[in-house]
C-alpha cells in the first residue's frame, strides 16, 4: 500500500529550478491519483509559454522522486495546458533524455542549465544566512573567516564561535536558515560542508572580508529577481487557471 | 502630456506599444491561441477596471488604440515595436506593414520600427534595407524565441546575427530593441539569459541595447551586464504593472534599476495593449521611493528623475527636441480631444 503522505513529501521536494519554491506551494500540482501500485499526477505551469527545458526538469523530478516512495512500481506525470505538453508527457514517462525528445534542438541535455540555477539558489540561501548574522553582531571580517567546523545545528538554534575560541553562542531560530544553505550548497555541488570555510562563492573561493558586502549586493539582486518571478508567476497562474496560494508567504521564504 | 499637481508639463514618450491581430480569424494554430490568452493573462494583472472583453483585447484597431494612447492616456508619442510570429498568424500578429498604417495616419504620434530575424539571411538584409527605404527607421524590436520552421529561436551572438548588426550601423539604425522568450536554439540552453547582449553590447558601441522588460525574468544578470555597458538600456514596460500588484517589489526594482544603469537609461513603456498608459503614469507619478530603499541603495526617484523616464531618455535616443514636436502636436485631434476631456 502506498501511503499518500509519503508521496506528498516528496512532492514538496521537487523545486521550480527559476524560483526555488516547491510546486506544491506554487500551487503547480493540479492531481495526485493514487492506485495500487501507480501514482498519477497532472500537473500545471501558469502559462501556456513556460520554458519547456524546466517544464522537463520539473517533469522528471517528479517522476524521479515519487518513484522513491515505497510501494510505488509505476509513475505518470502528465503537463497540462502547455506547447510542448505531449512530447514532454510522453518522453518523461518514457525515461528519455532531454535532447532525445528534442532531437536536432538541443546541443546537449538540461545539467548545465540546472547548475546555473542552483548555484543561484545557493547565492540566495547563503545571502539570506549571512544577512540574518550581519543583523545580530557580526562583522563581515568574521563571517568571512568562519569555517565549516564554527557552525552546527542544535534544536531550532545555530550554534556558531568566531575566532577560533571554544565558547559556542546559540542563535535561535536560525537552524532551518542553516539547513536550507547547507542544502543547496549540497545541491550545487559545492559539498556539504564538512571542512574549509563556512561562506563561498558560488565557485567555491573563500569570501574575503572585502568581498562580503559586493558579494551579498549581487545575491540580493538575484533574490529580488527570483521574488518578482514567483509575484509574476503565482499572479498569472490565479488569473488563468483559479489557482490560489499565499504568494507573500512563498516571498517571505527568501525575504531579506 | 501628464501635468502635475503644480502645473508643470511632463512630456510622455512610450517606448512600447503594439498594434496587433490576435484574432481567431488570423491565428494559424494553437500557438497562436496559446500566445494572445497569455498576453490576455498579463493584461489582467492590471487594474479591475482597466480590463477589456478578450475579443476586444484580441482586436482593438487604430482608433481605440489613438484615443487610449492620447486622449485618455498621457502618451504624446509612442513607439511601434513589431512583433510578427507568421508562423502563428496567417497575416502576422504585428508587424511594421501593419504598424505603418497607424504611422502614416497619425505621423507625429509615432514612431515606428521595424525588424529583423538573421535567419532570413541575404533576403532578410534586403528586406531591412527596404524598411528603411520606405519608413526611414532608427530603430527595431528583435524577438529571440519567434518559431521559424522547425527553428523555435537564435541569439545575438551568431555570425549571421551580426551581418545584421553591422547593417544596422550602416544604414544607421542605431536603436535595437531585444526581447527574450521561453524558446531559442539550442533548447537545453537558457532561453532568457541576456547575456548574448555583452558582447555586440561592447562591439557595436555606437548601436544602443534595450533590453525590453528589463531582462525579466533575469532581472539580475540584465543588471549585471548593464551595469559593464553604457549602451544598453532597459525598456520598463511589464516592470512596472508591477506598481498595481506589488507596489514593494516595484520599489526594490526601481532602486536596483537606479543604482545599477542611473537615471538616464531606463525607458517607460505601456506594452499596450497589454496595459494602457493612463493607469500606468497616473500610478508611477505618485509613487515614491521608500525611504529605507533610498538609504541603502543611494537613490532616489525624483520628480526630474521620473521626467526621463517617462519622455526625455526615449526623446535623446530618438532624436525628438522635445519643445518642437510639443508645439507640432499641442493643436492635432487627440490634444484638443484630450483638452475637452481633462480640464487643465
Amino acid at each position: 500500500m502506498i501511503d499518500e503522505r509519503d508521496v506528498w513529501a516528496q512532492i514538496g521536494q521537487v523545486m521550480d529550478p527559476e524560483l526555488d519554491r516547491p510546486l506544491d506551494a506554487l500551487g503547480f500540482i493540479e492531481s495526485v491519483r493514487i492506485q495500487d501500485a501507480e501514482v498519477v499526477v497532472h500537473f500545471r505551469l501558469p502559462t501556456y509559454w513556460c520554458a519547456s527545458n524546466f517544464a522537463f526538469m520539473m517533469s522528471s523530478d517528479l517522476r524521479e522522486r515519487i518513484g522513491r516512495v515505497p510501494g510505488v512500481e509505476t509513475v505518470t506525470v502528465r503537463l497540462l495546458d502547455h506547447f510542448a505538453e505531449d512530447e514532454i508527457t510522453e518522453g518523461v514517462n518514457a525515461g528519455r533524455t532531454f535532447s532525445e525528445v528534442f532531437a536536432g534542438e538541443t546541443d546537449g541535455n538540461l545539467d548545465e542549465l540546472r547548475r546555473t540555477f542552483l548555484r543561484k539558489a545557493f547565492l540566495v540561501r547563503q545571502e539570506q544566512l549571512l544577512r540574518a548574522l550581519l543583523r545580530l553582531d557580526y562583522t563581515a571580517e568574521q563571517l568571512a573567516r568562519l569555517m565549516a567546523t564554527d557552525a552546527r545545528v542544535e534544536g531550532d538554534s545555530l550554534l556558531v564561535r568566531v575566532g577560533g575560541q571554544a565558547e559556542w553562542r546559540q542563535l535561535p531560530g536560525l537552524a532551518r536558515t542553516f539547513a536550507l544553505y547547507r542544502q543547496k550548497r549540497g545541491a550545487a555541488g559545492l559539498g556539504m560542508l564538512e571542512t574549509g570555510p563556512l561562506f563561498t562563492t558560488a565557485d567555491g573561493e573563500p569570501l574575503t572580508p572585502e568581498s562580503v558586502m559586493e558579494h551579498l549586493r549581487i545575491a540580493r539582486t538575484i533574490r529580488l529577481n527570483g521574488a518578482f518571478n514567483t509575484v509574476l508567476c503565482t499572479a498569472l497562474n490565479r488569473i488563468t487557471h483559479g489557482v490560489e496560494v499565499d504568494s507573500d508567504a512563498l516571498c517571505e521564504e527568501t525575504a531579506g | 502630456m501628464y501635468r502635475t499637481k503644480d502645473g508643470k508639463d511632463i512630456f510622455v514618450v512610450d517606448g512600447h506599444t503594439h498594434l496587433w491581430d490576435g484574432s481567431p480569424e488570423n491565428q494559424a494554430n494553437k500557438y497562436g491561441k496559446g500566445f494572445i490568452e497569455c498576453f490576455y493573462a498579463y493584461h489582467k494583472m492590471g487594474p479591475t477596471d482597466a480590463i477589456w472583453p478578450l475579443d476586444v483585447f484580441e482586436k482593438y484597431g487604430e482608433e481605440r488604440m489613438a484615443e487610449d494612447l492620447f486622449v485618455n492616456g498621457y502618451d504624446d508619442i509612442a513607439i511601434l515595436q513589431p512583433t510578427y510570429l507568421n508562423d502563428f498568424y496567417k497575416t502576422g500578429f504585428n508587424t511594421t506593414e501593419q504598424n505603418s498604417v497607424i504611422k502614416q495616419k497619425y505621423p507625429d504620434r509615432f514612431i515606428l520600427n521595424g525588424s529583423w530575424d538573421p535567419r532570413d539571411g541575404d533576403k532578410g538584409l534586403e528586406y531591412l534595407r527596404r524598411l528603411k527605404g520606405e519608413y526611414n527607421i532608427t530603430g527595431v524590436k528583435l524577438y529571440t524565441a519567434e518559431w521559424k520552421g522547425s527553428s523555435h529561436g537564435w541569439k545575438l551572438t551568431s555570425p549571421e546575427a551580426y551581418r545584421f548588426l553591422e547593417e544596422c550601423q550602416k544604414l544607421g539604425i542605431v536603436n535595437l530593441h531585444i526581447h527574450k522568450g521561453p524558446t531559442i536554439y539550442p533548447l537545453n540552453k537558457d532561453a532568457f539569459d541576456v547575456g548574448d547582449v555583452d558582447e555586440p553590447a561592447s562591439l557595436f558601441t555606437d548601436l544602443r541595447f534595450i533590453v525590453e522588460h528589463a531582462g525579466i525574468p533575469r532581472i539580475e544578470d540584465f543588471c549585471f551586464i548593464a551595469a559593464q555597458d553604457t549602451n544598453i538600456y532597459a525598456g520598463l514596460a511589464v516592470v512596472m504593472a508591477l506598481i498595481n500588484l506589488r507596489p514593494r517589489y516595484f520599489a526594490e526594482l526601481m532602486a536596483h534599476m537606479l543604482f545599477w544603469l542611473g537615471p538616464d537609461r531606463l525607458l517607460y513603456g505601456s506594452d499596450y495593449a497589454i496595459w494602457e498608459p493612463k493607469w500606468i503614469v497616473d500610478k508611477f507619478m505618485a509613487f515614491e521611493m521608500p525611504e529605507d530603499l533610498k538609504a541603502e541603495f543611494n537613490v532616489d526617484l525624483t520628480p526630474e528623475i521620473k521626467e526621463k523616464i517617462l519622455g526625455l531618455n526615449a526623446a535623446r535616443l530618438y532624436n525628438l527636441d522635445v519643445p518642437s514636436h510639443t508645439d507640432k502636436i499641442k493643436g492635432d485631434t487627440f490634444a484638443q480631444r484630450r483638452t475637452a476631456h481633462v480640464p487643465a
